[in-house]
């Protein structure tokens, strides 16, 4: 067998022997190969203390408001479309007020279905809280 | 329980373009979106949104900037929504956003970059911790120590190379799928990755 | 001129701003599946019709789960999903993870697991890492069974400090 540390593709095949992604039959081969090729062992012992060390590498947790803050952002990116959208007739005096009564209205009436997002948000907080519950249910009672 | 139908041969070039959708659930979920299903969108949020911002986070160091990048991301996604044709696997898709912000951030961040400083990591290692098995302070700060190695050997990593490394180590991608968010050849990504160990063995092979 | 006509729409936005954002706080003061509840049949239909068909069913049934309980074990869940919420997200999925391996048990394994992962949630660390490691365990589990024993045990472990809930009430 040609030694694999001699070529990138090869040395690609090491690499997958690391992770255990190889078929039994190719880690075989490779097994036999290392036990006369010093190079090879030690390229393999390397890259196993490399992938230890990278373990150790954990990440930070996600903020617990990053969704929160995500769907605020596509909400104001939507109202920002709309405002873009209304800005020539908003200009225009007696329409500005009928707009500002309008605005005042659709504030206080606290029944009115929520904007599109706030809907889709509200769905998903149902239905994922409910899973939840459902889950801890099982576990718990 | 959800059957996936498998595409049929006989269906040819036509099935071209649904066939990612048909064996992907994520780009599924991403379809309804497109038709206006904004939950879907809440559950691809809920289910990809810690290994972009893990992935972010081992880019750039700092997870503040590693959550405004990931927000960037999925807003990319999500203003997409009506133009999107499921012609690749949803996550080469993502992550394809996602290394580009990434690599933009390290290539035209310089300014912010040196007053976004990495991260008070310290943490990290009381995370280690179990609550019956705490560790002394000489092996909490040994841990410390070889933690900001890791760190350092791989923040030393030219952008492209270091991406490689994250998805190869951490998200356990295929090279093809590297490949293709990276964009270019897989022979290429073998080279990347063969030179980005060859560099982390010299810096850290003696950790163990 | 435009300046006061935006002026105007500013002052009324603001007021508007604060009588909706006054609803809102009293409306989240209920749990969110008792506001769903409480929705008319006509609007929940409207929020749900944006659920994919299956996920929908599912939702349904959970609901109708959720709403026999009875009274004192409603509480009780709403108070072990008030300790979940405020797990680290990782957690949170990760119990997520866990319960679909569970779901994916053979049924008849099933209620063992479960009442074993009641029985360990109730013992402090140190009698939990002993049961986890006596031979009886060992001979009870398969290997999968004890790792998802271990790993659920230690997310669902009541912490430190936590009131023991009231035993539930059987109907």
């Amino acid at each position: 067998m040609r030694c694999p540390i001699e070529t990138h593709e090869g040395a690609g095949l090491l690499l997958d022997f690391c992770t255990r992604k190889l078929d039994p039959d190719t880690a075989a081969v490779l097994d036999r190969h290392m036990e006369s090729c010093a190079a090879c062992r030690e390229f393999v012992h390397g890259q196993q203390a490399v992938w230890e060390a990278l373990d150790g590498w954990e990440a930070a947790p996600v903020s617990p408001d990053f969704n929160r803050r995500f769907f605020r952002r596509v909400e104001s990116e939507e109202r920002r479309g709309r405002w873009t959208g209304l800005r020539p007739i908003l200009l225009r005096p007696a329409l500005a007020v009928a707009a500002a009564l309008v605005v005042l209205i659709a504030g206080t009436l606290l029944d009115q279905p929520p904007p599109r997002t706030e809907t889709a948000i509200e769905v998903e907080q149902v239905v994922t809280t409910l899973e939840d519950m459902d889950m801890l249910r099982v576990f718990t009672l | 329980m959800r059957t996936i139908a498998q595409p049929s041969a006989l269906h040819g070039v036509q099935t071209d373009m649904t066939a990612a959708a048909v064996l992907d659930y994520d780009a599924e979920l991403m379809l309804r979106v497109k038709e206006g299903d904004e939950s879907s969108f809440a559950l691809l949020l809920g289910k990809h949104r810690a290994p972009v911002i893990h992935f972010l986070y081992r880019m750039v160091r700092n997870h503040a900037i590693a959550e405004e990048l990931a927000q960037e991301v999925f807003l990319r996604v999500y203003r997409s929504r009506a133009t999107y044709e499921p012609t690749a696997k949803f996550t080469t898709w993502l992550f394809r956003i996602t290394t580009h912000m990434a690599l933009n951030w390290l290539r035209d961040g310089k300014n912010e970059k040196m007053q976004a400083r990495p991260d008070d990591e310290t943490g990290e290692a009381r995370a280690h911790e179990a609550p019956d098995k705490r560790p002394s302070v000489e092996q909490r700060l040994l841990y410390q120590v070889k933690l900001d190695e890791v760190r350092r050997a791989v923040s030393s990593l030219p952008g492209k190379q270091r991406a490689a490394v994250l998805m190869h180590k951490y998200e356990e991608m295929e090279y093809s799928q590297i490949a293709k968010v990276l964009g270019c050849s897989e022979s290429a990504v073998k080279s990347l990755l063969f030179r980005a160990y060859e560099t982390l063995r010299a810096r850290l092979a003696h950790m163990v | 001129m435009k300046l006061r006509f935006l002026g105007i729409l500013f002052v009324a936005a603001i007021l508007g701003g604060n009588l909706y954002a006054q609803g809102s706080r009293t409306r989240r003061k209920t749990h969110v599946i008792d506001r769903f509840n409480q929705l008319s049949p006509e609007k929940k239909r409207q929020v749900l019709k944006r659920l994919p068909p299956e996920r929908k069913r599912l939702f349904e049934e959970r609901l109708e789960r959720y709403n026999r309980l009875a009274p004192e074990d409603r509480d009780r869940l709403r108070e072990h999903y008030e300790t979940f919420r405020r797990l680290p997200p990782e957690k949170q999925d990760e119990a997520r993870r866990l319960f679909g391996r569970f779901q994916d048990l053979p049924a008849a394994r099933r209620n063992p697991v479960r009442k074993e992962l009641a029985k360990l949630r109730e013992l402090p660390p140190e009698e939990r890492q002993s049961r986890l490691d006596s031979e009886e365990f060992r001979d009870e589990y398969s290997a999968g069974e004890r790792k998802l024993l271990k790993d659920l045990s230690e997310i669902l472990s009541r912490q430190p400090g936590q009131a023991k809930p009231p035993a539930p009430q059987i109907r």
